[in-house]
């Protein structure tokens, strides 16, 4: 898809922008999803 | 589009984990056969006693095999028939050794109900017309209660039954 | 452009009239509704009993109907109407359309809520066949929908004549928004109007004598899907689009907004099997089709998780803040418009990952029709919605009414979110712990056949009696806040706060705004989801079920 960027841009998003912890935060709701997700898998499988 | 590389391992980590799971649900469903209850048969619901397994003399527990159990029941507004005892009563528990393999099959003569034991996986929707079938293995000990849980009318709370796996 | 200006400009008297009468009837509705959440917790931890010999299905089918039907449809017509004016304006013929939807919908409304007080129509909000209401509950449900069509095709018209006086240009982001949650409820809600027009009605009115029971189910559930996504959508808008300028930011990606609205257009309807895995009479594979298909809705959330974060890292980060997650502690957590809908936010974690688990297949028998579920939607509508909710109409309302939302008021909804926070926290808890021990939804008090799992059942439900009298504190404190919004709060200008985007953002591509593309898709993918299986259960129908009135009370 179509990807331009005005001329008077410093630098490009990615250097510009710093999203660690962005990061961080979601993968942490990653992990919360797929160990609630096993969770209630076993419990599906333990009964 | 710009995608920040950040955004793109999250969303590849979370679509793979999606994958994960359809793959192990998929697995289990398609190659292990464990769907959710399925069951296609249609029954006239204005005549079930029609239905072998549904002739007053079939209701309740039958063992079929060694270790292996059918429990058929016909279910209306606001009460599961599970057949009469010795003394003609009425039969409120079905009793079932430990690892036994039971099958339940329901229908329901008048409105859409529910079968659950609750604290097992026998947990199905009744429908006026169809015949609903789940057969599970009885893993653990304990007394379960069999609750409606689809809502069938003012009295839905006062429809149950009890399974005693000893 | 920077709307700043125009976030200022209230707006004309006669438009902020109309957009203010869907939101008495929100509050009104929340109030209504709240109680008998309240009575229902009471009843359901045994020690109380209704007065007046009411039955507890009525106030179960009240709460259902009005705070999950009426309330939301009323507060997402209204706010959806005013961000409408805000982006690309009314003119006076639109506006007496929006008249005629709000009058039919209230109309509808007051005919099924009437008819529900009297028990004529234990059957909740789901009203399944071949329970039978009386006629009135299905003509009002009837009007209800067909009033929001007037309201949806108004939506559209407005932003088409915008369109036209602005070639070339791309639509506003709000207005392209409330287009496609507008298009999605009317590509939804044609499924349950066929079931209420041409099945329940006539049914009911005994013009025709036997329903197809699974059909009406069917019909109903390819609604109930989307029904849940049309009340997140504007959350989703104000998440996107309003908070980022309430914490002082710009949008994050125009165009990956855009992106998640059209996922969530496209793959909301063709779910709805994953409220019907546990049924008789559908094929295992089509609802297996249909899981797999849920689980690409997921994707446009994990987008918009990945926004919000950032949204709030960038403002930080251009506050000053290098630490990881110094920009963290300087979001304005003072400022209720942005602290509900962040409690919102965080909600919609455990609700996300349990309708995850909702929707796997054969799992769902974990679950299903377990008060699991209840808790799981008072997570994701009773929170996550309705703190967005609130934390819009914190300055809509003062907006439309031309006051300020002052400091003192501000504090309130502060707490009011915080009694919110932890009563829901109580309560849904606890009914996803009963649900994982077996525990029913929908049910009234009851012993069952007794014995010790029962016995455990009943304290969560004690539980479940003290987070919701919490809750209706929170309902009593935000009356208050709306009623003092409305009327008394000093008058003033208050900001409708719409987020611009970076000077430098990247051009959005025109292809996001190829509706027939996204349209054709969306109906190509409900025509594979639905058309064999529909075959198949018509063809594969049992007998047709006569109405049933006594279950439900009615001679
Ligand atoms: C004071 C706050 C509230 C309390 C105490 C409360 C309590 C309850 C309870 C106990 C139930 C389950 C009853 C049962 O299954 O027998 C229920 C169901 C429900 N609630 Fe709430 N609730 C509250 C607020 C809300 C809000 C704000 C919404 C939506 C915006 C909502 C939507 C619903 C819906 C749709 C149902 C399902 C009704 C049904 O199954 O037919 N509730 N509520
Ligand atoms: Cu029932
Ligand atoms: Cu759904």
């Amino acid at each position: 898809m179509a990807k331009k960027q005005k001329s008077n841009t410093v630098a490009s998003p990615e250097e510009s922008s710093n999203l660690k912890g962005t990061f961080i935060m979601v993968m942490i709701l990653g992990v919360l999803m797929v160990s609630a997700w096993f969770g209630a898998y076993w419990l599906f499988i333990s009964r | 589009m710009h995608l920040h590389k950040y955004e793109k391992v999250w969303l590849t980590f979370g679509m793979a984990s999606l994958v994960i799971f359809l793959l192990i649900i998929g697995f289990a469903a398609f190659w292990k056969g464990t769907h959710p209850q399925s069951h296609l048969e249609t029954i006239d619901q204005n005549n079930v006693e029609a239905h072998d397994s549904f002739k007053p003399e079939n209701l309740g527990l039958t063992e079929v095999a060694d270790g292996k159990y059918k429990v058929n029941i016909v279910a209306s507004a606001f009460n599961y028939d599970f057949g009469v005892d010795k003394d003609e009563k009425a039969v409120k528990t079905i009793r079932v050794p430990q690892g036994s393999t039971v099958l339940f099959t329901i229908t329901s003569k008048d409105v859409v109900h529910g079968f659950q034991v609750a604290g097992t996986n026998v947990n199905m929707m009744v429908e006026p017309g169809h015949i609903s079938r789940y057969e599970a293995v009885m893993k653990n000990k304990g007394e379960f209660t069999i609750v409606c849980n689809e809502y069938c009318g003012i009295g839905h709370h006062q429809m149950f039954g009890k399974v005693e796996v000893y | 452009m920077d709307g700043t200006e125009n976030n200022l400009r209230l707006f004309p008297k006669k438009d902020a009239r109309l957009y203010m009468s869907f939101m008495y009837v929100t509050f009104v509705s929340l109030l209504v509704g709240g109680l008998m959440g309240l009575l229902q917790t009471f009843v359901r931890s045994g020690r109380f009993t209704l007065p007046f010999n009411i039955n507890y299905y009525t106030i179960l089918t009240v709460h259902g109907v009005i705070l999950g039907l009426v309330l939301t449809t009323f507060f997402i017509l209204g706010f959806q109407f005013a961000l409408m004016g805000k982006t690309v304006g009314i003119s006076d013929k639109q506006r007496n359309a929006g008249w005629v939807s709000f009058w039919m919908m209230l109309v509808g409304t007051v005919m099924t809520a009437v008819t529900i007080l009297v028990g004529q129509a234990n059957v909740l909000y789901t009203f399944y066949a071949p329970l039978a209401a009386h006629p009135a509950f299905y003509i009002g449900l009837a009007l209800v929908i067909i009033g929001s069509w007037v309201g949806a095709f108004t939506n559209f018209r407005q932003l088409y004549v915008w369109k036209k006086a602005h070639k070339g240009e791309k639509s506003p982001l709000l207005a392209f928004m409330v287009v496609i949650n507008m298009l999605m409820w009317v590509i939804a809600s044609l499924g349950v109007a066929i079931a209420v027009v041409v099945q329940f009605i006539p049914w009911s009115l005994g013009y025709t004598e036997t329903i197809n029971v699974l059909v009406s189910r069917t019909l109903f559930w390819y609604f109930g899907h989307p029904l849940v996504y049309f009340w997140l959508l504007p959350a989703y808008m104000a998440w996107y689009a309003i908070i980022p300028k309430i914490i002082g930011g710009k949008l994050f990606s125009d165009s990956l907004a855009r992106l998640a609205f059209i996922l969530l257009l496209m793959f909301s309807i063709p779910v709805g099997f994953h409220h019907q895995l546990t049924e008789p009479g559908i094929d295992p594979t089509w609802k297996f089709i249909q899981v797999v298909l849920t689980m690409m809705v997921v994707i446009p959330s994990l987008m918009t998780a990945f926004s919000i974060f950032a949204t709030f890292e960038i403002a930080g980060r251009k506050k000053g803040f290098s630490s990881l997650f110094g920009w963290f502690k300087k979001l304005p957590w003072g400022d209720v418009r942005f602290f509900a809908p962040f409690v919102g936010m965080v909600a919609f974690i455990p609700g996300g990952i349990g309708g995850i688990i909702n929707a796997s297949h054969q799992m769902n028998a974990l679950v299903h029709n377990t008060i699991w579920i209840t808790g799981h939607f008072h997570l994701t509508v009773a929170t996550t919605v309705i703190l967005t909710y609130f934390g819009i109409a914190y300055w809509l309302v003062p907006h439309l009414t031309g006051r300020r939302l002052t400091k003192q008021l501000n504090k309130l909804g502060i707490i009011q979110t915080i009694i919110w926070t932890v009563g829901m926290t109580i309560m849904s808890t606890a009914m996803h712990i009963q649900g994982l021990l077996g525990g029913p939804r929908r049910s009234a008090y009851s012993e069952y056949a007794g014995g010790a799992q029962v016995d455990t059942w009943i304290g969560y439900q004690l539980a479940q009696a003290i987070g919701g009298t919490i809750l209706f504190i929170g309902i009593l404190l935000m009356t208050y806040i709306f009623i003092k919004l409305t009327f008394f709060a000093p008058r003033g200008v208050e900001e409708f706060p719409i987020a611009a985007e970076d000077e430098d953002a990247q051009v959005t591509p025109k292809i996001l705004e190829n509706w027939y593309l996204w349209i054709g898709i969306t109906i190509a993918l409900i025509a594979f989801a639905y058309t064999i299986p529909m075959i198949d259960i018509i063809k594969h129908s049992p007998p047709g079920s006569i109405p049933f009135k006594w279950p439900i009370g009615r001679m």
